[in-house]
């Protein structure tokens, strides 16, 4: 991955597809992430704790996979840089499920050459039974012009 | 369902002062599995223009933690799940620097959804650099319901 060279802006078009990633959401991924950001409530962890506070397992906390989705985004318009993220948790995603990250570009704005160009995309996360776990929105800048603007 | 002691609409809370080490965002990037060289290589990061590693963009929940600040009691028997986040990115996180994160109560209401009564709580992170300028904030809206359905 080439960090320092910005997909070009040109380049971008609306209705571009983003993805798809698939990604299995196993429990070890989850107790690392846990782990990592300290994150004490175990029914994220432990079925009887979970069952205790109303769910049927453990569920995987909503900024994991909002954190696999941005992912996706950085990923995909390498040098470019994320302005702001929004994402609904739909319905709970649980150990095991295996996710569908994908997303399109909706809209571009502002100029290259004028530093003030932006992409807008719309981002969606599906389990395997096809339903909407989280949807979403993006608008990225470049990353470059971002410093240039500070400086 | 939800106890809301008066005055706490609006009113802060410290979440703490981060020394932010490269060490911590190689261990988020690690769990992740988001191993951009701009999160883990130094000279990487400097070619893009930055002075050090930086962090992905939802690294803040290492800050947050588990914790959503400030706590709002919930009344016996309910339950709450994560229902969204919303990121406005300023600036960068970077290792080597100093941030403050704190945290307060933006809204707290209660409506009626498809499977009975909601309370809805919504709370504000800002994370400042150390000569106060903001570099994120994140939105988070948590859902309370009754636990009598399995979810």
């Amino acid at each position: 991955m080439d960090v320092t060279i910005p997909q070009s802006f040109t380049d971008i078009e609306i209705g571009d597809e983003i993805g798809p990633v698939m990604r299995t959401m196993t429990p070890e991924i989850v107790q690392h992430y846990a782990n990592v950001v300290r994150i004490g409530d175990r029914r994220f962890i432990d079925p009887t704790v979970a069952r205790e506070k109303g769910f049927e397992q453990p569920i995987v906390p909503g900024p994991l996979s909002a954190t696999f989705l941005a992912k996706l985004l950085t990923d995909h318009f390498s040098g470019w840089r994320m302005q702001t993220f929004q994402v609904s948790f739909r319905t709970p995603v649980r150990h095991g499920d295996t996710l569908n990250f994908w997303g399109n570009v909706t809209e571009k704005s502002g100029d290259e050459v004028e530093g003030t160009a932006s992409i807008h995309c719309d981002v969606v996360v599906e389990n395997q039974n096809g339903d909407r776990v989280i949807v979403g929105t993006a608008t990225l800048v470049p990353r470059q012009q971002r410093m240039e603007q500070q400086q | 369902m939800i106890t809301l002691e008066p005055g706490l609409i609006g009113k802060e809370f410290s979440f703490g002062n981060f020394d932010i080490r490269a060490e911590e965002i190689r261990a988020f990037a690690e769990a992740v599995g988001d191993l951009n060289p701009l999160y883990l290589d130094p000279e990487a990061a400097r070619q893009a223009g930055y002075p050090n590693v930086i962090a992905p963009p939802t690294f803040c929940m290492n800050m947050r933690g588990g914790r959503m600040l400030p706590e709002v009691p919930l009344e016996p028997g309910f339950t709450s799940l994560h229902a969204g986040q919303e990121f406005e990115f300023y600036d960068e996180i970077y290792a080597g620097q100093t941030y403050t994160a704190v945290g307060k109560l933006v809204e707290v209401y209660e409506k009626t959804g498809r499977s009975g009564p909601l309370g809805v709580i919504v709370r504000e992170m800002a994370v400042k650099d150390a000569t106060g300028k903001t570099v994120l904030i994140l939105r988070e809206r948590q859902m309370v319901r009754s636990p009598e359905k399995k979810i």
